[in-house]
């Protein structure tokens, strides 16, 4: 059965049913400290992760109550390179480098955006379970808080390492806050090279 | 007690697992050094404001601008 909203945006010059769901989860009441997919299984050539979610942190740019996402509980510190846009009323802004703790974040709104805001993301993992490279992410993710601001980010990652990804695991960048409810995360295999 | 969710994807089970002594220390570090991230980058960007606003100031005034200022007004 074809996934809605797939079709679009898979990789290129790929039939449609080399896409395939592998897992899916939304949080419930109260949130969570972090979201872990386990048990991947090895049989595709790339993963795909889309979610829709909303960090559990305040934050006083209300467009980054960031989340981050690591392998096999690894965070990606060596050597990455982020490139982004930030775009609020008054600037856009363009960094590299990503943050010291190694969080690669993704642009969701903080716990003080308004209710019911919710960033989205899609997250392609390269080659997850080729044990000859390292491992690489792109990433785009953001939100529009309307009058508070909004942030569009795309994003590059690296794993400096060659182990096959087994796990992937979500949580809050500031460590302490969570995910919040009604947060969805789909994991998606894709077949072929 | 703060809670993980588990998604295994080879049987699809969903566990909620309550964090362990070790995971609640790591994630107080995670904040340790999230909030010491934090600082440097709103220090970082308070004085990069406050370098532009300096050489535009001298700009206007007509007056000479330092090394500092006039490699941030020049990309």
């Amino acid at each position: 059965m074809p996934i809605l909203g797939t079709l679009a945006s898979q990789f290129s010059g790929k039939p449609f049913e080399s896409f395939e769901s592998i897992a899916s989860t939304t949080v419930g009441s109260g949130g969570q400290s972090s979201i872990e997919f386990t048990s991947i299984p090895q049989t595709y050539t790339h993963l795909q992760v889309r979610f829709l979610a909303r960090g559990g942190r305040s934050d006083s740019e209300q467009y980054a109550g960031g989340i981050y996402f690591q392998f096999n509980s690894n965070f990606l510190t060596s050597l990455h390179q982020v490139r982004g846009l930030k775009s609020t009323s008054l600037s856009a802004q363009g960094w590299s480098g990503g943050l010291s703790n190694g969080f690669i974040m993704l642009w969701v709104p903080a716990s003080n955006a308004q209710a019911n805001t919710f960033g989205v993301g899609i997250i392609d993992i390269l080659d997850y379970a080729n044990t000859n490279k390292n491992k690489v992410a792109r990433i785009l993710s953001g939100n529009d808080l309307n009058t508070n601001g909004g942030a569009a980010a795309m994003t590059t990652a690296l794993w400096n390492s060659t182990s096959a990804i087994t796990s992937i695991t979500f949580g809050p960048t500031d460590g302490i806050g969570s995910i919040s409810q009604y947060s969805q995360f789909a994991l998606y295999g894709i077949k072929g090279s | 007690m703060p809670t993980k969710l588990v998604v295994n994807c080879e049987t699809g089970e969903q566990t909620e697992i309550e964090l362990t002594a070790e995971e609640i220390a790591q994630r107080e570090a995670d904040a340790a050094a999230y909030a010491a991230e934090v600082a440097a980058r709103e220090e970082a960007e308070a004085a990069r404001a406050a370098l532009k606003a300096s050489a535009r100031a001298k700009l206007v005034a007509g007056t000479p601008l330092t090394e500092e200022e006039a490699a941030v007004l020049v990309l």
